[in-house]
């Protein structure tokens, strides 16, 4: 194997990987907090890259420069669908217990998302069509060389940067602010942080808002790099469903820790056993941590 | 056998011959309705299939179109490559998707929750990319034409008429034997998992034997189901083990109401059907189908079933 090759994909599989990152961050945060497993949630990475789309349409300007603006506004739409939808059900799984458990935790609540997946991929068809799209950005056509023959888009290198800054922004915002800790201690036991004066259901508005926009953000990013299209959301979802299953359900640095694991695994795996099984490592790797680790790879549920 | 008193088996025997005389007459209303029937009922079989795993034992799948294109390819293959009788193959395709089920059903015995949904998943995925990419055996993507349809004896099925009764006696039987299933002590343990595992455990009760066991049942039909699609369309491509799939025919299960059997039943047909008066607005297709399953989940959870009894309850007064 060429060892330029094997940099280059190691590269890229870490580039990936903080996309990896942020979008299970999102999906391992809902879980952790809501214990929603929220198959919905590319649906919000791929809105994020049509929003952008749309704004640079309406009204020039630059991609990157607008992420922020469609993530906020995918964020909204994320507390929206709360209280809309899910709020009710919520209070509703407090007091179930049993069969009634199993069907409120998870048959109801993933065919619920399910359903608004296909509510969503069909509205972006609506209104985009099926035709993938790219989103020009001056950053695409500059490309960085590094020494030893590699080059990569500079576009490239800033969606991992932004990918990388806001997981460190979140990071920080959980363990310092008082929010944050508000967020920790919904998760580890509602009813006790309910009791110390923690209006729940305001937590869970903030942390949809947050999973979403980061979705919905990682999704703009890579909107100059690929083509973006009205299914995109599913193949990210399905690899973000591992990624946290890898981390662990509802651990946040697990998570991101994970998402640079399959990121790499699916760069090596690549080259090892030709791209078109790209995808079966992700789930091979998936299957062999629920077999032998089912906490994840760091253990524990920690938010 | 079963617990099955004579009683029973004449009150069944009535119902069955009563179901046989009503829908005997569809075919004379024309092809196109002959074959919507025909697709309902083997939706039918994979719906009521995973009722068994969905509704009485809890355990959520979101692969199960995979164990449904399992028995399709096995079937196809043996009959077009060794000269299997199609019948047998399909047999033979029943089983090699309950031994998948078995693969899938163990590791499953520690899952819980949405971690066995997601593996499910997983397998589901990986199921496609192999009949994608092994393509010396399944010519990939581009799909297997020109399979061979059953033998019916004097029967031609070739023509969707004579394929019609030998369906609908199929799909009752098989749903017939699902339900003695799900009456009988089995079905009971399966549901005993379904409410409690924990207290299931403590009376003694076998728990993984039997969540193994509703694994293998429910994907043995529906590999027999996928057998049976394979010789009457006579076509098959990967797209049916997608993940789509799998959800469409999860949201027959579950919108037509779980732990029924005959939810199952009424979501095959109402989106089957409902999925051929969408056609012509094709865009919104999605836009309605998935509208419906977030309205029932949120505001209908025990299904169409649940929905017609709680009316009839009304009714009575």
């Amino acid at each position: 194997m060429q060892p330029m090759l094997f940099l280059e994909q190691t590269i890229l599989g870490l580039m990936m990987g903080g996309i990896y990152a942020s979008v299970g961050v999102g999906l391992t945060m809902i879980f952790g907090v809501m214990r929603l497993s929220n198959f919905a949630h590319g649906e919000f990475y791929m809105l994020g890259a049509f929003l952008i789309y749309t704004l640079v349409n309406a009204l020039g300007g630059d991609p990157y420069v607008l992420a922020p603006i469609s993530a906020v506004a995918v964020g909204l739409i994320g507390i929206a669908l709360n209280k809309l939808i899910f709020l009710s059900l919520y209070k509703e799984l407090r007091g179930a217990k049993g069969a009634a458990a199993f069907f409120f935790q998870d048959l109801r609540f993933i065919m619920l998302t399910i359903g608004l997946s296909i509510l969503l991929v069909d509205l972006a068809l609506v209104l985009w069509g099926p035709i993938p799209i790219s989103i020009p950005s001056v950053f695409t056509a500059h490309i960085i060389k590094l020494p030893g023959g590699l080059s990569f888009s500079l576009a490239r290198i800033i969606a991992f940067v932004v990918a990388m800054v806001s997981l460190i922004v979140l990071y920080t915002f959980l363990m310092t602010t008082k929010t944050g800790k508000a967020i920790r201690a919904t998760s580890q036991n509602p009813s006790a942080a309910a009791l110390v004066g923690i209006n729940t259901y305001k937590i869970y508005d903030i942390t949809m808002f947050i999973s979403t926009a980061l979705a919905a953000l990682a999704g703009g990013i890579l909107g100059p790099i690929y083509n973006i299209y009205p299914t995109m959301g599913l193949d990210v979802v399905a690899k973000a469903f591992v990624v946290v299953i890898t981390g662990g359900m509802g651990n946040v640095v697990g998570s991101m820790l994970a998402g640079f694991l399959i990121g790499l695994a699916e760069g090596w795996g690549g080259l090892i056993f030709g791209t078109e099984y790209r995808q079966v490592v992700a789930f091979v790797i998936m299957i062999l941590v629920l077999w032998f680790r089912p906490q994840g790879i760091l253990g524990g549920r920690k938010s | 056998m079963l617990g099955i008193t004579k009683d029973v088996a004449l009150r069944v025997a009535r119902y069955y011959a009563l179901a046989f005389i009503l829908l005997s007459p569809l075919p004379l209303a024309g092809d196109y309705i002959t074959h919507l029937a025909i697709m309902i009922m083997l939706y039918s079989i994979t719906a009521a299939s995973l009722d068994i795993l969905v509704g009485y034992t809890g355990r959520l799948s979101l692969g199960h179109a995979a164990f449904y294109a399992v028995g399709a390819y096995t079937s196809t293959l043996l009959s077009m490559n060794a000269g299997v009788n199609p019948w047998i193959g399909i047999l033979v395709g029943g089983i090699l998707a309950s031994l998948f089920g078995l693969v899938l059903g163990i590791p499953s015995l520690k899952l819980r929750g949405p971690y066995l949904a997601i593996s499910t998943l997983g397998f589901g995925v990986i199921v496609q990319l192999m009949l994608i990419n092994l393509d010396w055996l399944t010519r990939g993507p581009i799909g297997i034409p020109g399979i061979p349809p059953l033998p019916g004896g004097p029967l031609d099925l070739r023509s969707k008429s004579s394929f019609y009764y030998i369906a609908l006696l199929l799909t009752l039987v098989i749903v017939y034997a699902l339900h003695m299933i799900s009456r009988s002590r089995i079905g009971k343990i399966l549901m005993s998992i379904r409410e409690d595992e924990d207290a299931a455990l403590s009376v003694g009760v076998n728990v993984p034997l039997f969540k193994v066991l509703a694994f293998i049942i429910s994907t043995f039909f529906a590999g027999l189901a996928g057998g049976l699609y394979a010789h009457y369309i006579r076509y098959i491509s990967p797209a049916m083990s997608a993940l789509s799939e799998s959800i469409n025919i999860l949201s027959m299960t579950i919108i037509g109401g779980f732990g029924t059997l005959v939810g199952p039943l009424m979501g095959a047909a109402l989106l089957t059907i409902l999925q051929e008066i969408l056609r012509p607005y094709l865009e919104y297709r999605y836009l309605i189908y998935g509208a419906l399953i977030v309205i029932v989940m949120k505001f209908f959870p025990s299904g169409i079933y649940g929905l017609v009894q709680s009316l009839l309850r009304r009714m009575r007064g």
